[in-house]
């Protein structure tokens, strides 16, 4: 099949799976969250009494109705982007805002972190299955141990120790983004306004565009030790996993049949296995992908990185529904599509899998 | 065609220097278990154009010894000692230098491989490989590439040995006009052109690197005379740009495989298309030919698939289309059929007896079926645990097989229209290979084993192409090869 | 002569004596990796110290194996001294290396339970989808597929938050994301039994569906299944610990808990590092050993290395 067809498939195999998103979204909203809702709207100076004012606001929000009703109304408001109001110690507002505010770091966290990971782990798990049991692969295969057994908050906790007592490298932040230093730098900005940056809501691409590269070296400091981290954990996995699936390749007869046709050693590596191995890698990645929207959670609250994980924390300490709800939403549209995406090389790598 | 004086020295000379000669190959592996003598001194030689076969039961080393001769022992084995001379080259040279064992406890052994040698015998065998001598192996389902198109796979053996070829092949079709062409397309519809005519024809017209693709068209069954004229006519119009031209001319006159300041423009991925992308494609046309030869059936839209959507048959077919693509001198042909079934078989066997005519190969063939054997073989090596128990020319053997385990192969194929209770059989049990029993190996299985078993037999000649290993035969003169 | 007369009234379930011979090879081989002995070392020592902790505490050095003990006077954390208290002090004033101790068995407890929960709701769903097949596989499936579309850290938390902010609740929440997983791990290995030869021989003496899946493959699935626990042990202590440490806390913030530890300790770590070393270092050896243990199982069980 064409890969053409293949996507296609899949883009339309999207919609049940969004659907599903937003019906647990929606129980886990429902289970947690009326009596709250409630709570907020409840005017208690008013002079109409408090339990003619629950019943009006049952009526506004369609609580006496049956769950499939609701669901629907739920639905209809979702779609429309009124995805619930957020209230935390740093930003209160509607959840889209919030979102608007703290994705585009955790993106640009995940997305750094995923392409070292490629750029590092991959060709590294490659080289340590061709040079089984050579000094670099039992190093490999120790710090990669090690990397996938070690909780990462308490790594990203020990690099900030290190990194603050030795004064090696200024660029941890124990604080926001910008940090103590630079919230002068950014404050006295134009396009930093109100915690939003223009136009593309990423520091680092829009202190380009307009021209400070100053408080573009500065998001970049803040962004090292994060990266670091979670990239350190990330790896971990696709390292072992490139390595026992190379090391399983290069046993296969097609290696064989390459080797005898005369090609020289690179070639069969590169060309004939690599592309092989990289499949089951593939297939973990959408699990990998989990990983990684985890470790973002733990990694943004250790550095107080303002993203969709540190929101989700601060969230949870001060009993946020609206909160935990954006986010969740957000976690789970980004793994649909990263899935998605993941799907779609999966089928570029494996002709097998596009009948 | 008359021979010349000299071509006839020429030939003489080849014909007393054999194509592969295998002197005393011993193979081990080590493993867990201990260490399995796999291969224990086998010798045996193979001429040019002759098909050699090597027949014996599961794990008695056959398949090993062909993998040895192209250098693809797995890991864990070693060419622990032995010779293999292909076309004059010793291909094991410095063999002993390659590896050290490592005695340790337990009766195991560790082995240790020299890697720096490792890499420069690499670079040399793979001038052989995949060029002079060439592999099919048993397994078609998993021998191919499954993330590659067939296509691919096939020109990758082409772009790798005969670029010389395909930029030879170009050059010539954009020299050629219609007019040239037209002097074959005459010559053709007047009469059934013999190979040799074309060739004449091509000389006087310069386009003598077109004869296999010209051939190629003629001998089409699939399409009628007119259409034949057609094809061969408009391969005048299948020019390339003059840059590439200019580029390919360039190439043919310099020594390596691309000259240094194409090599930097062939990374940049446009400049690539015009330079390498024409050579590409000439690869898939040539393939294109190689699978129509092997008689794969719709090849034009087999070459763009893959590897899971043919079946066995076909995925053999395109094994051996990779095989002969470079006209190799030596084929090796590991159980080629023994994984499919008995029709597609009989193709694939008509198929290399067509081949071998064609190019004039020498084959070594593999298998565990005699039948098949004796279908395609000229001489044939019977080998039992390791060893090269018989070696005789194929009526010879079938006539008057020597070797005790011979006969019990042969005494043990039910005959038509005999009448029996029980099956004819060898008692016993093949040995095991790590502890193998001392002198011959068969005598734990032997009717006829004597107190001089327990050593280590003779090699005895019995004719000038029948030779045993046996006791029976024999007394204690040094090994003679052949 | 029917087949349960040639196969037993427990149809083709091994003798024990079989069974025992199989988990003395199984040990044997894993004894031979140095590494993997060195996982089944630490991962003992720790079920040691969890067990002697829920026993005589006392033991090793632990006062109150329930609670941490605060001492209000001196709630700054201070440095490990020998011997009073070896792993330091942490906020507010509790000695360290009690509270380490008892950490160890609580988050092994939980986790156990974690895991073997998840795994056997896994399992038998996993396994009932593909035996049964048809309309309730689908179902089965596609329910199983909507938990995995969520990532699980966050999902975790979702239903965390919403049961309320409590040790059993994280577990819950934990049990919810985790059995998908062994869902579908279990379903393959089904699938792939299901076409075997005993259970048509099971079928054909008779044996009903229900027997079936929990006689004859259930046992068989189970080994890779172990494998599988014995891998996530690690991996479940750490996210547990990570739920606590991000805020999950039980309302009693005395609970011993090695989360809870190493957040309660954040905001001394720069100045008093060991507050949040040692907690730490307990999850690692632990993900480790356990890890190494799990490597190691797998490739003794491996069917190539028992010949």
């Amino acid at each position: 099949m064409k890969l053409r067809y293949y996507i296609a498939r899949r883009l339309i195999l999207l919609l049940p799976t969004l659907l599903g998103l937003t019906l647990i979204i929606f129980t886990v909203s429902h289970v947690g969250g009326n009596q709250r809702l409630l709570g907020e709207y409840i005017n208690t100076h008013s002079k109409i009494p408090v339990s003619v004012q629950e019943q009006q606001l049952a009526e506004r929000f369609h609580l006496n109705d049956p769950l499939v009703v609701q669901y629907f109304y739920w639905l209809a408001a979702f779609v429309q982007g009124n995805w619930g109001y957020t209230q935390t110690s740093i930003y209160s507002g509607t959840v889209l805002d919030a979102i608007k505010l703290f994705f585009p770091n955790t993106l640009i966290l995940a997305v750094l972190s995923s392409i070292l990971t490629g750029l590092i782990g991959i060709p590294l798990g490659v080289w340590s299955a061709v040079r089984k049991d050579s000094v670099l692969d039992q190093t490999t295969r120790v710090v990669s141990f090690v990397g996938y057994s070690v909780p990462l908050y308490w790594l990203a906790l020990l690099l900030i120790i290190v990194f603050s007592t030795t004064d090696v490298c200024p660029c941890l932040s124990i604080f926001p983004i910008g940090g103590t230093a630079t919230v002068s730098l950014i404050g006295g900005v134009d396009w930093y306004v109100g915690g939003i940056s223009n136009p593309t809501h990423v520091l680092i691409i829009d202190s380009v565009i307009h021209g400070r590269f100053d408080i573009l070296e500065d998001a970049l400091m803040h962004l090292v030790l994060p990266v670091i981290t979670l990239t350190y954990g990330v790896m971990a996995s696709i390292l072992r996993v490139m390595r026992s699936s190379m090391q399983d390749t290069l046993s296969q007869d097609y290696i064989r049949t390459a080797r005898a046709k005369g090609l020289d050693e690179k070639t069969v590596i590169n060309v004939h296995a690599r592309r092989n191995a990289l499949i089951p890698v593939a297939t973990l990645l959408g699990y990998t992908i989990a990983w990684l929207l985890g470790g973002v959670v733990l990694v943004e609250s250790v550095f107080n990185y303002l993203g969709i994980g540190y929101w989700t924390t601060q969230a949870i300490l001060n009993g946020d529904v609206g909160g935990i709800m954006g986010a969740t939403v957000i976690f789970g549209l980004t793994f649909i599509f990263a899935n998605l995406v993941v799907d779609i090389a999966y089928g570029f790598l494996d002709p097998r899998i596009r009948h | 065609m008359h021979l010349t004086q000299e071509a006839e020295l020429d030939l003489e000379k080849q014909t007393s220097e054999p194509l592969l000669r295998v002197d005393g190959l011993r193979v081990s592996f080590i493993t867990r278990a201990g260490r399995i003598q796999a291969i224990d001194d086998v010798s045996f030689e193979v001429e040019a154009g002759e098909t050699f076969g090597l027949v014996g039961e599961t794990g008695c080393g056959k398949s090993q010894t062909a993998l040895a001769v192209m250098r693809l022992t797995p890991e864990a084995g070693v060419i622990e000692r032995g010779e293999i001379w292909f076309s004059g080259t010793n291909v094991t040279e410095n063999i002993a230098k390659e590896f050290k064992l490592i005695p340790k406890k337990n009766n195991r052994v560790k082995l240790k491989r020299n890697k720096s040698m490792l890499k420069r015998l690499d670079q040399r065998i793979n001038q052989l490989r995949g060029k002079e001598m060439c592999m099919i192996f048993q397994e078609p389902m998993t021998s191919l590439n499954p993330v590659y198109t067939v296509g691919r796979q096939v020109s990758e053996i082409l772009l790798r040995h005969s670029v010389d070829m395909l930029v030879n092949r170009i050059i010539a079709r954009n020299a050629a006009t219609e007019e040239k062409l037209k002097q074959i397309t005459n010559a053709a519809s007047r009469r059934e052109l013999s190979r040799t005519e074309l060739r004449k024809i091509l000389q006087e017209t310069g386009l003598t690197d077109l004869e296999d693709q010209i051939w190629f068209i003629l001998s089409r069954k699939d399409i009628g005379a007119t259409q034949k004229i057609r094809t061969i006519t408009n391969l005048a119009q299948h020019k390339v740009s003059p840059i590439t031209l200019a580029f390919l001319v360039r190439l043919k006159k310099s020594k390596s495989r691309l000259p240094v300041e194409y090599r930097i423009l062939n990374k940049i991925p446009i400049a690539r298309r015009w330079l390498s992308g024409a050579i590409e494609k000439e690869a898939l046309e040539v393939s294109y030919e190689l699978l129509s030869l092997v008689n794969m059936p719709n090849a034009e839209n087999v070459l763009r698939q893959y590897p899971h959507e043919l079946s066995g048959g076909m995925r053999q077919r395109v094994m051996i289309a990779m095989a002969i693509a470079t006209r190799p001198k030596l084929l090796i042909a590991d159980e080629p059929t023994s994984a499919l079934d008995v029709t597609v078989q009989a193709q694939i066997l008509e198929l290399l007896r067509d081949l071998k005519r064609a190019f004039n190969s020498a084959i070594l063939f593999i298998s565990h079926d005699l039948g098949v054997i004796s279908e395609i073989c000229d001489r044939v090596g019977v080998m039992y645990a390791g060893n090269l128990v018989e070696v005789a020319r194929l009526d010879q053997l079938f006539a008057d097989p020597k070797h005790p385990y011979t006969q019990g192969l042969f005494a043990s194929i039910p005959k038509y229209g005999e009448k029996r209770e029980l099956l004819q059989t060898i008692e016993g049990n093949v040995p095991d290979l790590i502890d193998p029993p001392k002198g011959c190996r068969f005598r734990t299985r032997c009717p006829r084993v004597h107190e001089k078993c327990s050593n280590v037999p003779p090699w005895s000649e019995m004719s000038r192409e029948h030779g045993v290993l046996c006791w029976l035969y024999g007394d204690g003169e040094k090994h003679v090869n052949k | 002569m029917g087949l349960r007369d040639v196969y037993g009234r427990k149809g083709t379930k091994t003798s024990l004596s079989a069974r025992l011979r199989e988990y003395r090879l199984t040990l044997k081989i894993l004894l031979e990796s140095p590494s993997s002995t060195v996982g089944l070392v630490i991962v003992l020592a720790y079920a040691a110290i969890a067990v002697i902790d829920f026993t005589y505490p006392s033991l090793i050095g632990v006062q109150n194996a329930y609670s941490l003990i605060p001492d209000f006077m001196n709630s700054v954390p201070s440095p490990p001294v020998w011997p009073t208290h070896p792993f330091g002090t942490t906020f507010p004033g509790v000695d360290l290396y009690q509270a380490v101790m008892s950490a160890i068995r609580v988050d092994l407890w939980y986790s156990l339970l974690i895991v073997l929960a998840g795994a056997a709701a896994g399992t038998v769903v996993g396994v009932l989808a593909a035996y049964v097949g048809g309309y309730l596989d689908e179902v089965l499936m596609r329910f199983t597929d909507i938990f995995l579309s969520v990532p699980y850290l966050p999902f975790a938390i979702a239903v965390a938050f919403v049961l309320g902010r409590a040790l059993d609740n994280i577990s819950l929440a934990l049990v919810i994301v985790w059995w998908p997983l062994y869902s579908r791990y279990a379903y393959g290995q089904a699938l792939s039994l299901k076409e075997n030869a005993y259970v048509e021989a099971a079928k054909a003496s008779g044996v009903g569906t229900w027997g079936i899946i929990f006689r004859h493959v259930i046992p068989n699935v189970l080994t890779p299944i172990f494998v599988q626990i014995s891998l996530d042990l690690g991996t479940v202590v750490q996210i547990f610990a990570a739920m606590t440490f991000i805020g999950f806390a039980s309302g009693n913030p005395l609970l011993p808990e090695l989360g809870t530890l190493i957040s309660n300790g954040f905001q001394y770590a720069v100045a008093a590092p060991w507050v949040i070393f040692f907690p730490g270092v307990a999850i690692l050896i632990f993900a480790i050993g356990m890890n190494l243990l799990g490597d190691g199982l797998r490739d003794a069980l491996d069917p190539r290395s028992r010949t």
